[in-house]
């Protein structure tokens, strides 16, 4: 076994990627509900929308990670449940990022 | 803009043979040092976020807004749908995996993955080796979809 603060970080990272990943999903899926708010997350033009979701995805995956990774129990979760979670988060990111889906529901 | 493209096509079948090896580091890692396993998952999370660094600036061209742009020739074609699909789905997905690399990084430094204990974090560590592959592949599939339907130029 890995020592807690090691277990710790990993949860943690765990975590973090499931945020981002998600983040993109949802993010992308608010786009294109909302013409205004897809302008909103064009933070640079060349790129369009895509500079604004992956920016504030890592950065909400980061701040997870950072305030998770020093907190003792955390190491304590199963790493089997979080691995799921990951997979599961890039399941339904990937169903958000499919186009038809998308305008079937919007 | 062409050199980008195939420097980022290049670096993804990079990638992808990279974690295959990593999968197979991390499926049987006993005997071995570790260290191996790990130089390597630190390379491939540097190789693919350059890789994703590469696209996003090869994706800059593919979108301008000009009739001779990639996108514009793709949605006025005959497969309006590799944009509108393929290219939405990819773009996007590309990014997800920085976030897997770094975790599997986490686990092999963390976890004696040779250990009979740790037979569960050895697994997870395959687990996301073989799934960034997966992503990889089929990026690297639609990536060939996209340019054999118009190049970016």
């Amino acid at each position: 076994m890995g020592t807690e603060k090691g277990r710790s970080t990993v949860i943690a990272a765990l975590i973090g990627a499931s945020v981002t990943i998600l983040a993109i999903g949802a993010l992308n899926f608010a786009g294109e509900a909302s013409e205004g708010f897809k302008d909103f997350m064009t933070f640079w033009n060349g790129m369009g929308s895509l500079s604004g979701k992956v920016t504030l995805a890592y950065a909400l995956g980061l701040l997870v990670f950072f305030a998770l990774f020093r907190i003792k129990s955390v190491g304590r979760q199963s790493l089997v449940a979080w691995t799921v979670v990951l997979y599961s988060s890039i399941a339904v990111s990937s169903l958000l990022l499919y186009t038809p889906f998308v305008h079937w529901l919007v | 803009m062409i050199a980008w493209a195939v420097i980022h096509g290049f670096l993804g079948t990079l990638f992808a043979m990279g974690l295959a090896i990593a999968i197979w580091q991390a499926q049987f890692p006993a005997h071995r040092s570790l260290r191996p396993l790990q130089v390597n998952a630190i390379l491939l999370t540097v190789l693919v976020t350059v890789k994703d660094f590469l696209g996003d600036i090869v994706y800059v061209t593919y979108r301008k807004d000009i009739p001779s742009s990639a996108r514009s020739l793709i949605l006025a074609g005959s497969r309006p749908w590799v944009h509108e699909i393929v290219m939405e789905y990819k773009e996007h997905m590309a990014h997800f995996l920085p976030a897997i690399l770094l975790v599997a990084v986490a686990v092999v430094f963390v976890y004696d993955i040779r250990a009979p204990e740790n037979r569960t974090a050895r697994r997870v560590a395959v687990s996301l080796f073989a799934v960034s592959l997966v992503l990889a592949l089929a990026a690297l599939f639609m990536g060939a979809l996209l340019t054999s339907t118009a190049p970016v130029k």
